[in-house]
């Protein structure tokens, strides 16, 4: 991040188009350029672009939204967006033309170069969150039977506007994949050998349908700088880049914490949404949460007898409920993680689940204890304190097991397991934990209300307060 | 998973040949995970079969505990050999792993200067910019030739993490500039490198956080970020790999502690150790609990009305949970956007008002709809009115607290995400209920 005044400066330098300011521009990094860029007003932003080459402005669009840069496009001549269009990445200008009105983008295709077009008219038919719509098609490739020297010259003169030069593709003459090459080993072999005697033939690849969050794990996992994209018959259609990955990722991270919470992904930035788009997210699974909660409503209804007789019992509801929850949501939270970052795979899956089972028995007996030597001193009700620890125990060891089947099971069917979300699971969590305290406390308590004089002690308690 | 009990048979019939094809086609990554599932012996065996780059890729993946045994069962020399070729920063992290008895002996395996190397990098915190960079990077005097600089690249470049940024120092080891390999390559050969390297160099101090380190290798699109001292000295890399592990590590940390679980990055989240997972989230737990005593207090308090109307307990579930969700819901929201930077945390009033008008619609939606089907459950027009009210205050309180706990956590200059998703539920019930109750009483004159 830029220092305040650096950025007034050069804000300064610009707008007054001082001489400087074309130096200055020259040696900033795009991403700080963009930052600048932010703080302008819109109507002077061109402005700030035309003071530049078209490649840095291209460079510098790059680090922007799609969404503000089409703003800060819409001030430009159309000959002037060409132009900056011509030297940005493919991936990056489909991005763009999926942001804007499809009269738009068609008009501005047909005036970039044919060779652009091309490329540009195949990737576009890509759903946008696949290896297809995340890949670019400005990469290196050689042919297998070339030399170390004549492959050498051709990323010299191929690399210029590659993505990156640091992985090379080796290809047979129909663009089937090969192999690949590392740039450190293309230029520490010796220049008269084959490519062929020297590629790694071992090439991770995606195929061009697979999903953007599984391309972005193969990158992570292998600790690649690229992945290449191949379709069925093995053909080389283009790479997908680290820092694309690392922005999936960083995407992907935060739907799952919003869908663990119960908040609908949706494309839209965070902040720029209203309140009325920010309600839609949440209500879906509030409401379904409401009505499950009517069942928990339903489940004190059936026990209103119990509950007339001792309202003590409707002390440690609250309690009971959310150390239910909780301990469920932890749960949960280990799972729907574990299942993302693939620590947990399907071969440890009934170790896991017994493990957090007992975790939350272990739980139970605790908070169990705890809560019934409370409950005694502030009570005065031996069986009281008996149901709530037995009704501890077996809701908390329940709990866990809820929040951390459901997101394995989902998984299992298929479906994203965050969609088990916390809000749902604490909602079973809810109903199970009244059914099983409610029956607890109606074994032991109506037994004793027969045999010893508890109740009354109680009864003056309960109202003293 | 098959492909284990495929290699389990493999080793045990002792099919050296087979074993061999398997290793050819599988990539290093693949390999390392299968020493997961096997036993230490049937570990050695595999590992024995690899050549020295593979075995060196796969030593570099697999957990500290099989790092061990692998390099105490194989011969002193060759393991010698094996720690040389491993990137520095994986060696730090695995001796950061070892009992000091069990360091000693890998240090014995490792050269003298090496080892002070080594030392220097354990003494950094794992979760800064020192602990996770590595300190084989590739730096020139900045009077260096272009042509010169590319010869020494060919000497270096089996050793170094990644040659694609070449850092340019002065005389005292200062960082002045940094030329990609891109660059280095499309250069005029006799062009010093003072000439060719960008003087705008971005770089991290030894002591930063790694979310910083992370943050800032993801804005630039950097494959590495260069480590510097308070004198600008440049100590070491961190390449763009380890950054995505932080960010994932990170996120990881984020979703466990917001639902009140401690976390710490050995944490292997398959392990089967029941007082292990149970030791992490009891404190959270506990603390809920004595403040659910207290909701349990509100409820003792207006304990004559709930004798009077019973029915006012058949909606504390709704309410509570209600509450719970919508505080989780901001919780989330806040504690990712400040993550990921789409949270300005400067202003506190700003964020928690926006949350607040989010709070009342989301209240009015449910308090109406929870309303009617008070109404038409319990024939009761006032308690619906009650349930209602409470449900529209309870989740406006709702999502100002799930905004305010963990830029609260923020500003005190903690993890924005400790415990937020407990403590803001628990306070919220204490709150609702006492809300619930009072304009029970007050609407239904009890």
């Amino acid at each position: 991040m830029l220092p305040k005044k650096d950025v007034v400066l050069i804000k300064h330098l610009i707008l007054n188009k001082s001489d400087e300011a074309h130096e200055l521009l020259a040696n900033l990094h795009p991403a700080d350029i963009a930052e600048v860029l932010g703080e302008i007003k819109n109507g002077n932003k061109a402005l700030f672009l035309r003071m530049m080459g078209s490649s840095k402005a291209a460079e510098v669009l790059e680090e922007i939204d799609p969404s503000d840069r089409l703003r800060i496009m819409e001030e430009m001549t159309e000959a002037e967006t060409i132009k900056i269009l011509e030297n940005m990445s493919v991936d990056e200008i489909i991005d763009l033309f999926q942001e804007m009105p499809t009269a738009q983008a068609n008009r501005l295709l047909l005036k970039l170069p044919k060779p652009v077009y091309d490329k540009l008219q195949e990737l576009l038919k890509m759903a946008e969150d696949t290896a297809g719509g995340l890949m670019t098609t400005d990469y290196v490739y050689v042919f297998s039977d070339v030399t170390v020297n004549q492959a050498i010259s051709d990323v010299r003169q191929f690399g210029q506007k590659a993505e990156t030069i640091y992985y090379i593709y080796v290809v047979d003459d129909k663009k089937h994949l090969q192999g690949v090459l590392s740039l450190r080993e293309l230029i520490s072999a010796p220049r008269d050998k084959k490519i062929s005697e020297i590629m790694h033939t071992k090439v991770v690849s995606v195929k061009v349908d697979e999903y953007q969050e599984e391309v972005a794990r193969v990158i992570s996992r292998y600790g690649l700088l690229a992945v290449p994209v191949v379709n069925e018959e093995n053909r080389l259609l283009g790479i997908v880049t680290v820092d694309d990955a690392m922005e999936v990722l960083e995407e992907e991270d935060t739907e799952d914490i919003h869908k663990m919470a119960g908040i609908s992904p949706e494309e839209d930035e965070l902040l720029t949404t209203t309140v009325w788009g920010a309600t839609k997210k949440r209500v879906f699974w509030l409401v379904i949460c409401l009505l499950g909660e009517m069942i928990s409503g339903k489940v004190i209804d059936g026990y209103t007898r119990v509950l007339e007789s001792v309202v003590a019992i409707a002390f440690f509801i609250p309690m009971l409920m959310a150390t239910g929850g909780n301990v469920g949501t932890q749960s949960l939270a280990l799972s729907v993680r574990g299942l993302a970052t693939e620590e947990l795979g399907r071969k440890n899956f009934l170790q896991f689940i017994l493990g957090e089972t007992l975790a939350g028995l272990q739980l139970g007996i605790i908070c169990g204890f705890a809560v019934s030597i409370v409950a005694f001193v502030w009570q005065k009700n031996a069986d009281l304190s008996l149901a709530l620890v037995l009704s501890m125990g077996v809701s908390l060891m329940l709990a866990s097991l809820i929040g951390v089947l459901l997101p394995l099971i989902l998984d299992l069917l298929h479906i994203d397991p965050a969609v088990a979300s916390g809000p749902f699971v604490t909602t079973i969590i809810d109903i199970t934990t009244l059914i099983i305290y409610f029956a607890f406390s109606r074994y032991f308590i109506d037994l004793i209300s027969v045999s010893t004089p508890c109740i009354p002690i109680f009864k003056s308690e309960g109202v003293l307060v | 998973m098959n492909g284990v009990e495929e290699l389990r048979d493999i080793i045990e019939r002792q099919d050296l040949k087979k074993l061999q094809t398997l290793i050819d086609e599988s990539h290093p990554v693949d390999i390392a995970q299968y020493f997961d599932e096997l036993s230490p012996q049937e570990s050695l065996v595999l590992f024995n079969a690899l050549d020295f780059d593979n075995a060196v890729q796969v030593l570099e993946e697999i957990d500290s505990d099989k790092k061990y045994f692998v390099l105490t069962n194989v011969e002193k020399a060759y393991a010698s050999k094996l720690i040389a070729a491993m990137s520095s920063d994986d060696v730090a992290d695995f001796l950061g792993d070892l009992e000091e008895k069990e360091k000693q002996q890998i240090l014995s395996l490792i050269e003298k200067t090496e080892q002070k190397d080594l030392e220097d990098l354990l003494s950094y915190d794992k979760n800064t910019a020192g602990g996770r960079m590595t300190t084989e990077f590739i730096a020139f005097p900045k009077d260096l030739t272009a042509k010169d600089a590319l010869n020494k690249l060919g000497q270096l470049a089996p050793d170094a993490e990644t040659i694609y940024y070449c850092y340019a120092v002065d005389s005292e080891g200062k960082l002045v500039g940094v030329v990609s390999l891109r660059d280095l390559i499309l250069a005029p050969e006799q062009a010093p490198i003072e000439e060719i390297m960008k003087t705008d160099v971005k770089k991290v101090h030894v002591l930063s956080h790694q979310e910083e380190v992370a943050r800032l290798i993801k804005k630039y699109g950097f494959l590495a970020l260069p480590v510097v001292d308070d004198n600008d000295v440049l100590l070491g890399i961190v390449t763009v790999d380890d950054a995505i592990m932080v960010v994932e590590e990170e996120t990881t940390e984020d979703i466990l502690k917001l639902s009140g679980s401690d976390f710490d990055e050995k944490m292997d989240l398959g392990e089967f150790s029941p007082w292990a997972r149970a030791k992490r989230r009891l404190p959270w737990i506990l603390v809920a609990i004595v403040g659910e005593l207290l909701s349990g207090r509100v409820i003792n308090g207006f304990s004559e009305a709930l004798q009077t109307i019973v029915a006012l307990s058949l909606f504390i579930p709704v309410l509570m949970a209600m509450g719970g969700n919508v505080g989780t819901q901001s919780a989330a929201i806040t504690v990712r956007g400040l993550a990921t930077g789409g949270i300005e945390p400067s202003s506190i009033a700003k964020n928690i008002f926006r949350e607040a008008k989010v709070g009342v619609v989301l209240g009015t939606i449910n308090g109406l709809l929870v309303a009617i089907i008070a109404y038409f459950w319990q024939g009761e027009v006032l308690l619906g009115f009650a349930v209602g009210i409470a449900m529209v205050f309870n989740l406006t309180f709702a999502a100002m607290l799930g905004a305010f706990i963990p830029l609260m956590w923020y500003k005190l200059g903690h993890d924005p995400a400790v415990a937020s998703g407990p403590l803001v539920t628990t306070l919220l019930d204490v709150l609702g209920l006492f809300v619930y109750f009072s304009t029970a009483t007050w609407i239904l004159k009890l």
